[in-house]
């Protein structure tokens, strides 16, 4: 019987610093898991579609840049995500890792089309093996020379 | 001359308010947390270090391409036969038209697949699309 006078005498006492330090740590979690987080970024582009009539009648400077598969990696036999090779009117930048000389290449063709006065159109054509890593590194350099028109075209050999 | 003292009482900091303002707090980074995962989760993104962070993102719609081809719906998996017919629903409805496709493909996607979803999109008639990719 004497632990039911104990309790009943007792004042209820209800603690609250466990609380707090249980909501802080639940807070801090939250707000470094959210700060953590990469932020998502959008690469533009437009599918080819009829143009109005009157924008036809200035022809466009167009580059094409086509991609082909990517390469196996020695080491894992999957394929790597940033190969294939990428052809600027048959010049090659590089089968894999960064594309030397494309940004410079393409700003040089945007200087050359903004000082004929025609509109700069990419025209991005991948083969149907080429991987998306690869396709997103080139718009990414179209991106860097501040290109606004970027189109993908198909290979007509390919569906 | 006799000060008098002001009786001095035991120093306390009222706790109420700041509990308040933490579980606020906790609220909301929870709710932003779990809004920002309302979307099949692509395992590996492409990078870019040019692409831009959107200032306004209304009138999207999301699609999640994965490393196999298959296209999802915010988390529902659609078959490409019906992925125009569900775009020009989002382009004609009249709450929160879509104008653009946003499409979230795995670095791993081969051009034949993401080439149909971008071939859908152009039988809707959407020709303003975006692909997403990490800052770099």
């Amino acid at each position: 019987m004497k632990l039911l006078d104990n309790m009943i005498g007792k004042k209820v006492d209800l603690q609250i610093t466990p609380l707090i330090d249980v909501v802080f740590l639940l807070l801090i979690y939250f707000m470094v898991t959210s700060a953590l987080k990469d932020k998502e970024a959008d690469l533009s582009f437009t599918l080819p579609a009829p143009a109005p009539p009157e924008a036809a009648v200035a022809e466009p400077w167009e580059v094409v840049v086509e991609i082909g598969p990517p390469i196996q990696n020695a080491e894992t036999g999957e394929p790597d995500p940033y190969s294939g090779e990428v052809m600027v009117y048959g010049l090659p930048y590089g089968t894999s890792g960064e594309l030397d000389g494309m940004v410079e290449a393409l700003g040089a063709e945007k200087a050359t089309a903004e000082s004929s006065g025609s509109e700069f159109v990419v025209t991005i054509i991948p083969d149907n093996e080429a991987i998306h890593g690869r396709i997103v590194q080139v718009m990414d350099a179209c991106a860097a020379i501040g290109a606004k028109n970027v189109a993908f075209g198909s290979d007509p050999t390919q569906d | 001359m006799k000060v008098k003292m002001p009786a001095r009482e035991d120093a306390e900091i009222d706790m109420a308010p700041m509990i308040d303002m933490v579980f606020l707090l906790l609220v909301f980074f929870m709710v932003a947390s779990v809004a920002a995962e309302q979307r099949y989760e692509i395992e590996t993104l492409p990078r870019s270090s040019h692409a831009k962070v959107p200032e306004e993102i209304k009138g999207r719609m999301i699609l999640s391409l994965d490393a196999e081809g298959n296209v999802y719906d915010d988390m529902e998996l659609i078959e490409l036969e019906k992925l125009s017919e569900r775009i020009e629903q989002r382009m004609a409805d009249p709450n929160n038209p879509t104008q653009k496709v946003l499409i979230r493909a795995d670095e791993r996607v081969r051009y034949k697949d993401s080439k149909k979803v971008m071939a859908a999109c152009g039988e809707a008639g959407m020709v303003d699309l975006i692909y997403t990719a990490f800052r770099k």
